[in-house]
């Protein structure tokens, strides 16, 4: 299973060691299941911790080597095909499922949610994509 | 010569067997630093009751502004 998690994942997952959407990326990579990232979600990663979270250029850096140990980056084409209607914020997004050939994308986007699927990529939200995971061992 | 430089020039003559093991010691050394930093951010967030919400928030924001 291939998957993109978008930038709001990345950043819960950067931020709260204990949190929900940290656990389920850690038992995805447990699970095998084949992360990407790309670019442009990366660079979203870093604004949002830099300022809106004021983290220290040391922790972007260790948190963008962190991500990428654990997704493969996929780099995306220049120009990049219009799909979510009056949104090109979010065509960068759908385009890094598209070019890792993901089975999801893992978003809290609203409008990406909404498209449902695109060109075989299944837009869904955490709490289904920890679904399609199989269940965690209780100690 | 700073301690940067230093382990840099000391790197560049070691042969590639060593060079392997640095570089999978400063491997271990980065993901230590990295759980270290995240330990201490994920603290002060929970102190700040930072929530999956709000970060949501933060992302789709920036998004939406740059619509415009």
């Amino acid at each position: 299973m291939k998957a993109v998690p978008d930038t709001m994942i990345w950043v819960s997952y950067c931020t709260r060691r204990d949190g929900y959407r940290h656990r389920l990326i850690r038992r995805a990579c447990q699970h095998r299941v084949r992360l990407y990232v790309s670019p442009y979600i990366l660079e979203e990663l870093t604004k949002v911790l830099t300022e809106d979270l004021n983290r220290s250029r040391r922790f972007v850096f260790l948190a963008r080597r962190a991500v990428v140990r654990i997704a493969k980056l996929v780099n995306l084409p220049p120009s990049i095909r219009p799909r979510v209607p009056g949104d090109p914020q979010d065509d960068a997004i759908v385009q890094t499922a598209l070019s890792a050939g993901a089975d999801y994308l893992i978003t809290a986007d609203n409008e990406l949610l909404e498209l449902g699927k695109v060109e075989g990529v299944a837009i869904i939200p955490a709490t289904e994509f920890e679904q399609l995971l199989p269940p965690e061992d209780n100690p | 010569m700073s301690t940067v430089d230093d382990i840099v020039s000391a790197a560049g003559r070691l042969d590639p067997d060593e060079f392997v093991l640095l570089r999978t010691e400063l491997d271990r050394l980065e993901e230590r630093l990295w759980d270290a930093e995240l330990a201490e951010t994920s603290a002060e967030m929970d102190r700040a009751n930072l929530t999956d919400d709000e970060i949501d928030q933060m992302v789709l924001r920036r998004r939406r502004e740059g619509r415009t």
